[in-house]
C-alpha cells in the first residue's frame, strides 16, 4: 500500500489518503468502510447516521477520521440546520452516482448544484477548523485534531502542544 | 515591622510584574505587605484548557466580540479589555488589551525584555524631539542587571542591540542570566538573505527559560506565548506574587481600588476598595505603590478627587493620564518562494534595529522591524475554504502558506502628546459604578514620516526575499505597550513622579510601571519598567 506523499513523514499513521484506505479495504474483502460509498451508503446512513457521516467526511477530506468526533460533528451541524440530514443524503447520492473514488476526482466533475457544494464545504470546514458555527455561536469539536494542522504535522506545532526543548533549528524535512 | 497604627508597611495596588517585584522584595525583607488586585486568581492549567477549548482563539479580528479571543476571565467587577470595556475617543482607536487578573498582563505578553540604549534617554537634547529622562542609562544599568535576574532573561551576549552590526550595545556589566534559545531555520535563512541588503539580525532578549530557572522549565516551543505559556517556562507576574506570598505578603484578589486618600500635608493616608458585592473597605499603610497598569493607574488617580485635591491624587501638574504612548505600528504580509516555516520554537525572536538610533530621529522616529514567528495555519485555513478550495489542493495551500507566508511588523517610537490621554469616562461605568477608562489617541506627521520610511524597508525586505507582497496594513496597529501616563521628571510642574518614581505631590507614594517613562524608545518597555520597580523596592527598603 502506498502512502500519499502530501501526508508522508512522521504523520503517516494518521494520514493515509482516503483512496489508499479504499484500496486496502477492498483488498481485505470489502468490509463496511468506504467501498460502501459506491454501493450502499444510504442503507448505512439509515442504520447509523454517525458512521455514515464519518464515512462521507472521510471521502470529502481524504483523511481517516475518528467516528467519535464524527458523531459530535453531526450533532453540532444538525443543531444548526433543519435540512442537514436531507442535504447530506443528496450529497451522498450525487457522490455515489458519480462513481468516483476520491474528492479530487469528484471536484474534477465540477458539480453544478450549489447546495451540494455548500454542504460539502460546510463539512470540510468543520473538520479542518475543528469548529462548527459562526463566531457568535461557535462550538469547538476538536482543537488538536483539527485537520488544518495535518499538512504541517511534524514541523509546526499545534500551539500549546510543542515538540519539547531545542527541537527546532535544522532545515525541516522538505518532503513533508 | 509594621506599626499597629497601620494595616501594613506597604500597600501595593496591582499584582502585575511591577507591583510584584516591589511586593516580593519588601516581603522578603520582613515588611508587612498587602497587595490588592481588581481581578481574580487564575490557574495556568485552567487557562490553557480554556484556550484549547475555545472556538474563537485569540485574534485581533475577533476582539470586538465580548470576552472572545482571550482565555482569561471577564467579570462584572473586572471586565476584560477584549470586550467592550474600554471607551475610545480621538482619531485613532487605542484598542489595547491588558489583563485584570493576579499576575497581570505579563500572562499574555510575548516576553520581549529589552534594555533601552543610552541615547534613548536623551531624545530632546540630542534630536530635539519628545523629552529627556531625568536619569541616564548609566543610572539605570545596575537595575537592568537586577531586573534581568528577577525576571530570568534569556539573551545573546555580545550583540549590538542598537542594530548597527557593531560591538556589544548597550554596555552591560553583567551577562544575561540565561543563554539564548536555539535559532530556528527561518531565522537563519532570513538573516542570511537580508544581510545582503545591510540588515543586521538581532535576536531578542526575552523571558523564556533556556535552562531550569527557579520553578520554570525550559521553553518547549509550544508557540503560545500569547495568550498563555502552557508550561510556565515564560516569566509572568504571578511568579513574583507567589514569591511575595511565600514571604508573608497578603494578596487581596477581587478587590477593586477606587479611591486614594491624602491628608492636607500631602501624605497618602489610605485607600478604598470594593469587593464584587459592592461592599466598601479601607486600608492604611506607611507607604503606597501604585502599579495598576498605565491606564488603570492614571484612571484611579484621576477619580480620587476631594476638596483638597480637586484634580485627583498626584495631579498638581495636570499631567496624570496625559502623554499616553504606544509603539503604534504597521505590518506587511508576504509570500516567499521557498519554505521558511514561521512558528518553529517560541513566538518572536528575530528583529532588525538598523533604525534604532541616529540623526534621523530629528526627522522620523526610531523603529524596530520584527518578523512574527507564530504558527500561521489557523489564520489562513478559513479563508481558503471560503474561496472554495477543497480536496488535495486545500492541504497543498495550507502547507505552502504555512511554510512561506511571513508577517513583518514595525513598532515606531511615539512622541508624548498632552492631548493623548486617559480620562475616566463620564458616561460609562463598570458593575461597581466605577468609570471605565476613556482613551484619546492620535499620531503626528513624525509618525507618518516613520511609516513611509518603514514601508521602504519592508518593501526592500520583500525584494531581498523575492517575496510577493500579499497585504499591507498601515492603520495604526496598537502594540499594547502603554507608556507615559504618569511621567517622570525633575520639575513638579510638568511631571507626575520624580527621578525615583516617587509622586511629586505625595512623599509616601510611588508609581511603578511603564507609565513613568517620559519617552518610549521603539522597544518593548517591560524590562525598563521592571528595572525602575527594582529601584523603587531598594528605595523603599531604605525608608520603610
Amino acid at each position: 500500500m502506498s502512502i500519499d506523499t502530501r501526508n508522508s513523514g512522521s504523520a503517516m499513521s494518521h494520514s493515509f489518503h482516503r483512496r489508499d484506505l479504499l484500496r486496502a479495504t477492498v483488498a481485505v474483502g470489502g468490509l463496511a468502510a468506504l467501498a460502501g460509498l459506491a454501493t450502499s451508503l444510504s442503507a448505512a446512513a439509515a442504520n447509523d447516521d454517525a458512521q455514515s457521516f464519518t464515512q462521507l467526511s472521510e471521502f470529502l477530506t481524504g483523511y481517516k477520521l475518528d467516528p467519535v468526533l464524527g458523531a459530535r460533528y453531526l450533532a453540532a451541524f444538525a443543531k444548526r440546520s433543519k435540512t442537514l440530514h436531507a442535504d447530506i443524503a443528496v450529497l451522498q447520492q450525487i457522490i455515489r452516482q458519480s462513481g468516483v473514488s476520491n474528492m479530487d476526482a469528484f471536484l474534477a466533475l465540477k458539480p453544478t448544484d450549489p447546495n451540494v457544494m455548500k454542504t460539502a464545504t460546510l463539512i470540510v470546514s468543520g473538520w479542518y477548523l475543528g469548529v462548527v458555527g459562526e463566531p457568535a455561536d461557535a462550538e469547538l469539536i476538536t482543537y488538536e485534531e483539527a485537520l488544518m494542522y495535518r499538512p504541517t504535522k511534524g514541523i509546526l506545532p499545534v500551539p500549546t502542544y510543542g515538540p519539547g526543548p531545542n527541537a527546532w533549528g535544522p532545515k525541516p524535512d522538505s518532503k513533508i | 515591622m509594621a506599626n499597629d497604627a497601620y494595616d501594613a508597611d506597604l500597600i501595593v495596588i496591582g499584582s502585575g510584574v511591577m507591583g510584584g517585584i516591589v511586593a516580593a522584595n519588601l516581603a522578603k525583607a520582613g515588611k508587612k505587605v498587602i497587595i490588592l488586585e481588581a481581578g481574580p486568581r487564575v490557574d495556568r492549567r485552567e487557562i490553557v484548557e480554556t484556550f484549547r477549548n475555545a472556538p474563537v482563539k485569540l485574534s485581533l479580528a475577533n476582539a470586538k466580540l465580548q470576552g472572545a479571543g482571550s482565555p482569561f476571565p471577564s467579570l462584572p467587577h473586572a471586565p476584560s479589555t477584549y470586550g467592550d470595556y474600554l471607551q475610545f475617543e480621538g482619531p485613532i482607536k487605542y484598542n489595547t488589551s491588558y489583563l485584570r487578573v493576579v499576575g497581570g498582563t505579563t500572562w499574555h505578553f510575548g516576553s520581549a525584555l529589552w534594555r533601552m540604549i543610552p541615547n534613548d534617554f536623551k531624545l530632546q537634547s540630542l534630536y530635539g524631539r519628545g523629552r529627556d529622562w531625568p536619569i541616564s542609562y548609566d543610572d539605570l544599568e545596575p537595575f537592568y542587571n537586577k531586573a534581568e535576574l528577577e525576571l530570568g532573561v534569556t539573551g545573546l551576549d555580545g550583540q549590538d542591540e542598537s542594530g548597527q552590526g557593531g560591538g556589544p550595545m548597550p554596555p552591560r556589566t553583567m551577562p544575561f542570566p540565561m543563554r539564548q534559545l536555539n535559532s530556528s531555520y527561518m531565522f537563519e535563512t532570513l538573516a542570511e538573505k537580508l544581510a545582503v541588503g545591510g540588515f543586521n539580525p538581532v535576536l531578542e532578549p526575552h523571558g523564556r527559560a533556556s535552562r531550569p530557572y527557579g520553578n520554570r522549565p525550559v521553553c518547549a516551543g509550544n508557540n503560545n506565548c500569547n495568550p498563555v505559556c502552557p508550561i510556565g517556562a515564560k516569566y509572568d507576574g504571578s511568579m513574583h506574587i507567589d514569591e511575595a506570598e511565600r514571604h508573608g505578603a497578603k494578596l487581596l484578589d477581587n478587590s477593586v481600588v477606587y479611591k486614594i486618600e491624602a491628608g492636607d500635608d500631602g501624605k497618602i493616608t489610605g485607600i478604598w476598595y470594593k469587593k464584587p458585592d459592592n461592599s466598601e473597605h479601607k486600608l492604611t499603610a506607611k507607604y503606597f505603590v501604585l502599579a495598576a497598569y498605565g491606564i488603570e493607574s492614571a484612571k484611579l488617580l484621576l477619580i480620587s478627587t476631594s476638596a483638597k485635591y480637586p484634580n485627583g491624587i498626584a495631579n498638581s501638574s495636570d499631567q496624570v493620564g496625559r502623554n499616553l504612548m504606544d509603539h503604534t505600528g504597521i505590518s506587511m504580509n508576504m509570500l516567499t518562494k521557498e519554505d521558511m516555516w514561521p512558528g518553529e520554537g517560541p513566538t518572536e525572536l528575530l528583529v532588525y534595529l538598523n533604525q534604532r538610533d541616529g540623526e534621523f530621529r530629528k526627522d522620523y522616529p526610531s523603529y524596530k522591524i520584527k518578523v512574527r514567528n507564530t504558527v500561521p495555519t489557523a489564520q489562513m485555513t478559513e479563508g481558503f475554504i471560503k474561496k472554495g478550495i477543497l480536496g488535495s489542493k486545500l492541504d497543498a495551500e495550507i502547507r505552502k502558506y504555512s511554510a512561506r507566508s511571513l508577517n513583518w511588523a514595525i513598532d515606531f517610537e511615539p512622541l508624548p502628546l498632552a492631548e493623548n490621554r486617559v480620562t475616566p469616562s463620564k458616561t460609562k461605568f463598570d458593575a461597581l459604578g466605577i468609570p471605565v477608562p476613556s482613551l484619546y489617541y492620535s499620531i503626528t506627521d513624525y509618525w507618518n514620516a516613520g511609516r513611509d520610511r518603514g514601508l521602504q524597508d519592508l518593501n526592500k525586505i520583500a525584494q531581498l526575499l523575492d517575496a510577493e507582497v500579499l497585504s499591507t496594513d498601515v492603520k495604526w496597529q496598537n502594540r499594547q505597550h502603554v507608556m507615559g501616563t504618569t511621567r517622570m521628571g525633575d520639575d513638579p510642574n510638568d511631571s507626575v513622579v520624580d527621578r525615583d518614581c516617587r509622586t511629586h505631590d505625595h512623599h509616601n507614594m510611588f508609581i511603578a510601571g511603564t507609565s513613568v517613562m517620559p519617552s518610549a524608545s521603539c522597544m518593548n518597555p517591560t524590562l525598563t519598567g521592571a528595572a525602575l520597580s527594582v529601584r523603587i523596592a531598594e528605595q523603599l527598603l531604605r525608608e520603610v
